[in-house]
């Protein structure tokens, strides 16, 4: 496992990490924040997820955001500046103008095929999820399903949750073959998510 | 279901003290229901005569379960009972006495969504015509031409439909009924009474005060209703629809009593032109022809 | 005992689940909705044998609920903003009729313009009617607190209903670690239904026909002095059920860090965590400051109250509702109880997060030292009052 800085950074000073995820409607974007915070529980430590609804509409930006914490999270507020967020969408990173909403210093994973311009204040990360789910027919109502697998991703490039804490969450959310496609899809894209150069 | 008046139970449902204007249909028609369910029925009732005619607690002089409601929830209070009955071990049916402002205006929506849950329940609507409670103002079941205190130069609108509206919910069982007939009403009780799920029964009740007529009469203005052909009972099983005997000879126009006959006895009506007369006539011949579409 | 990641709404729905209900009523309302959809879930896989029934309002579901809790039934219902607005007026008939039932309140702003973001509003509006109200903090305070409603509104010394309220989203929709205690332990602590009559049993009752004035005065006087009896209740309940899982929320109120203190915050709901954490930042940078979390709105908690007042130098009130053209609702309350102290206590009520404005530590900090700062300057500047619009 490579081991970025988020996972050293809970036994530091910091509180409490902050992950944002960027999706649309229909992409499962408020269960991959729900199997994130399962994740880091079984890992020992505490999470909060709480996603932005608009209008719910299939399509429509959707983010959801997660605090990761040693401690016991009782803060409630949404309006917080991400450390690390996880792009389900490329597009998204100018519709949703993310590069004003993350953290300088921040870590981007984002599935893209194509190297995209973002910012140098960041650390980016590519993941090709869409091309992971094709090849495994990972759709329901033909939206590709690169939730999952965006965690797997999120789980290499960070260290805060390791891959089989992982998959032991996501067997508590799925079943049957959806299940074992989605395992299979987490680990192809912990192998092949890369850094930018 | 051939009931004879001496089968009938002798208990008093409605007792002596009870608060209702002389010649008040409602105490009938209350009466009716102790004899055709008796103690078996948890009657509901929502804001309304019967509200009033029950008495000042902690009396009073309904021998019967009663629950009053707000005035747009008796369908629903109903159907909660309804739905427990069989865990809880409920022994009786949940009855709603409603009147037509409570069924056919504020408590329609409440009406409408028991219906089509097909709540296993009895649901009356006692209809005079009029909000009484409230010193008569015009109901959507108010007919054309009748003065209410909100229509002070008569109604401009017909009166809808409602045992139609309830017969396309595709309840079990619909009907209507009259004061009059109280053998007739009682055995259509009685049959829905055996009946699993939603039962809806629609009660004519002429009320002298609202109406203006000499409360010795109420009898004889409902009995005069089904004879001008303006009230038509029937019962429909299964979405079929039967006329019943009281109103099946009215099938011929013929038999009918001219329409003057019901009209002349009720000072709500006594600025009814012929124009308007003419009108109430067609609207009673449109109505039995489109009840007809669904014998 | 369990501990699994839940919603605000799915910590309700297994509080239910636990709870031994016979009836739930649902009809949806964004941010409500998910509640009834679980539990629609569990009845439909025979995980409760509670009935669902699926009606057409708002005001059928409060409607139906009560009929069934008339005639013996532990039932449920939950909704929303206009939906709890729409169900009002059997509100009112439910308390009157003394029926003990639980009500799970999502809070959301009313409008116009539409609008799905938690403020307190929709639930304080309901404050006259005679239900007890709590207000949860944390998902795992829903769940307690729904399943303590049950036991404390079927207490013979209380016979009223009870609603839970939690910020929509905030609570409804954010998932955290809930422990969910098991079956056996909550069936010893949940005893068999209990309420005052039974509309459905052999004896011929009549209830709420006409009454004399004098009458319907008594009956409201009884319904306070049982809303005084709640307060024991509430306490007892709590105590007890801290035996039986660990958890103990204070009864009507919770006193943090608010013994000693100068300055004593006072609100309601989901952001208290966050005064929490602004509080121990405070705390440590040498701020006298306490925060007092009112977690029943009915009854009101005079009593703490007056007591963590009784030794403050000023009183700092969030609300998330406002009672347009006079003050936010806990401020009233709290002003009404600073007469008769016998130390001179400045007030200062901020109306904030209306609509969902959302409130972060950095404003919590700011309007609180605002305020210690005016104080420490001013001296006894009585009482004032300030809307923090986000902008």
């Amino acid at each position: 496992m490579i081991c970025y800085k988020w996972c050293f950074i809970l036994i530091g000073n910091n509180k409490e990490v902050n992950v944002k995820l960027y999706g649309r409607g229909g992409q499962g974007v408020v269960t991959a924040a729900n199997v994130l915070v399962r994740a880091v529980c079984i890992a020992g430590l505490w999470g909060q997820a709480y996603p932005f609804f608009s209008a719910e509409r299939r399509g429509a930006p959707v983010t959801a955001s997660v605090r990761i914490s040693r401690e016991r999270v009782r803060s409630r507020y949404t309006n917080v500046k991400p450390d690390i967020a996880i792009i389900f969408d490329h597009k998204l990173y100018e519709i949703l103008n993310i590069s004003q909403d993350v953290r300088d210093g921040g870590t981007l994973i984002i599935n893209t095929q194509f190297k995209i311009r973002t910012s140098d204040r960041y650390r980016i990360f590519y993941i090709n999820a869409n091309d992971i789910v094709r090849k495994l027919g990972l759709f329901f109502t033909g939206w590709s399903l690169v939730n999952m697998p965006m965690l797997g991703a999120f789980s290499k490039v960070t260290g805060l949750v390791n891959v089989d804490d992982l998959i032991r969450s996501v067997r508590e959310y799925l079943h049957g073959d959806l299940l074992e496609l989605n395992v299979k899809a987490i680990k192809i894209a912990y192998d092949e998510v890369s850094e930018a150069e | 279901m051939s009931i004879k008046i001496q089968g009938l139970s002798r208990d008093n449902y409605v007792l002596p003290g009870h608060t209702a204007c002389p010649g008040c249909p409602e105490t009938l028609g209350l009466r009716y229901v102790g004899m055709a369910l008796g103690k078996d029925s948890i009657i509901v009732v929502p804001a309304g005569c019967s509200t009033i005619i029950q008495g000042t607690l902690p009396k009073s002089s309904i021998a019967m379960r009663v629950i009053n409601v707000p005035f747009a929830s008796s369908a629903s209070v109903a159907s909660g009972i309804a739905n427990v009955k069989e865990i809880l071990k409920i022994g009786g049916i949940p009855v709603v006495w409603a009147g037509d402002g409570a069924t056919a205006d504020i408590g329609f929506a409440s009406l409408s969504g028991s219906a089509e849950r097909n709540d296993d329940l009895i649901y009356i609507c006692v209809d005079n015509e009029a909000y009484m409670n409230t010193g008569i103002q015009r109901s959507s079941l108010t007919p054309y031409g009748a003065w209410t205190s909100t229509t002070v130069t008569g109604k401009r609108e017909d009166r809808k439909e409602v045992p139609l509206i309830m017969l396309l919910h595709k309840i079990p069982y619909t009907a209507t009924a009259s004061i009059a007939f109280p053998l007739d009403f009682i055995s259509k009780l009685r049959k829905a009474a055996t009946i699993r799920g939603f039962k809806y029964i629609h009660l004519h009740a002429p009320c002298p005060t609202g109406w203006r007529f000499d409360p010795s009469k109420t009898v004889e203005v409902a009995k005069l209703a089904v004879e001008v052909g303006a009230w038509i009972l029937f019962e429909a099983e299964q979405h079929k629809l039967r006329l019943t005997p009281p109103s099946n000879i009215y099938l011929d126009k013929h038999k009918r009593k001219h329409i003057k006959d019901y009209i002349s006895v009720q000072g709500r009506f006594k600025d009814l032109s012929e124009d308007d007369l003419r009108r109430f006539e067609d609207f009673i011949n449109n109505t039995w022809e489109l009840l007809l579409k669904f014998t | 005992m369990v501990t699994k990641v839940l919603t605000g709404n799915y910590a309700v729905a297994e509080a239910v689940r636990l709870s031994n209900v016979d009836l739930i009523t649902a009809y949806p309302i964004t941010p409500q909705t998910t509640i009834v959809e679980r539990l629609s879930e569990f009845v439909d896989m025979k995980l409760i044998k509670a009935r669902l029934m699926r009606v057409e309002s708002e005001f059928a579901a409060l409607a139906a609920a009560y009929g069934a809790a008339l005639c013996g039934a532990r039932a449920f219902t939950a909704t929303s903003s206009h939906g709890l607005l729409f169900a009002h007026e059997m509100l009112w008939w439910v308390a009157g009729s003394r029926v003990p039932m639980v009500l799970a309140v999502v809070t959301r702003t009313v409008g116009p313009p539409w609008n799905i973001w938690s403020e307190h509003t929709d639930f304080m509006g309901q404050r006259d009617c005679g239900w007890l109200m709590a207000l949860a903090e944390n998902n795992q305070e829903i769940l307690d607190t729904t399943i303590q409603l049950y036991r404390i509104t079927e207490d013979e010394e209380v016979y009223l209903p009870g609603m839970l309220g939690f910020d929509g989203f905030l609570l409804s929709h954010t998932s955290e670690p809930v422990d969910i205690p098991d079956e056996d332990v909550i069936k010893s602590f949940l005893k068999p239904r209990s309420q005052p009559y039974n509309m459905c049993s052999d004896n011929i009752l009549t209830m709420g026909n006409l009454s004399n004035a004098e009458d319907v005065a008594t009956m409201r006087y009884d319904i306070h002095k049982s809303m005084e009896n709640a307060k024991e209740v509430i306490k007892e309940v709590d105590r007890e059920y801290e035996k039986l899982t660990g958890r103990s929320y204070g009864g009507l109120t919770e006193c943090y860090r608010c013994d000693d203190s100068k300055y004593l915050i006072v609100a309601m709901g989901g952001w208290v965590g966050t005064m929490k954490d602004v509080c121990d930042e405070l705390r440590s940078n040498g701020y006298d400051v306490g925060v007092l979390k009112v977690r029943f709105f009915r009854p009101f908690p005079e009593e703490d109250l007056t007591k963590a007042m009784s030794s403050v130098k000023g009183v700092l009130v969030f609300d998330k509702s406002v009672s347009l053209g006079s003050l936010g609702h806990i401020h009233s309350e709290v002003l009404a109880r600073t007469y008769g102290l016998s130390n001179k206590v400045v007030v200062r009520g901020v109306i904030a997060g209306l609509a969902g404005v959302d409130v972060n530590p950095n404003d919590i900090r700011g309007i609180i030292l605002k305020f210690i700062g005016d104080v420490e300057e001013g001296g006894y500047i009585g009482n004032t009052s300030e809307w923090f619009l986000g902008r």
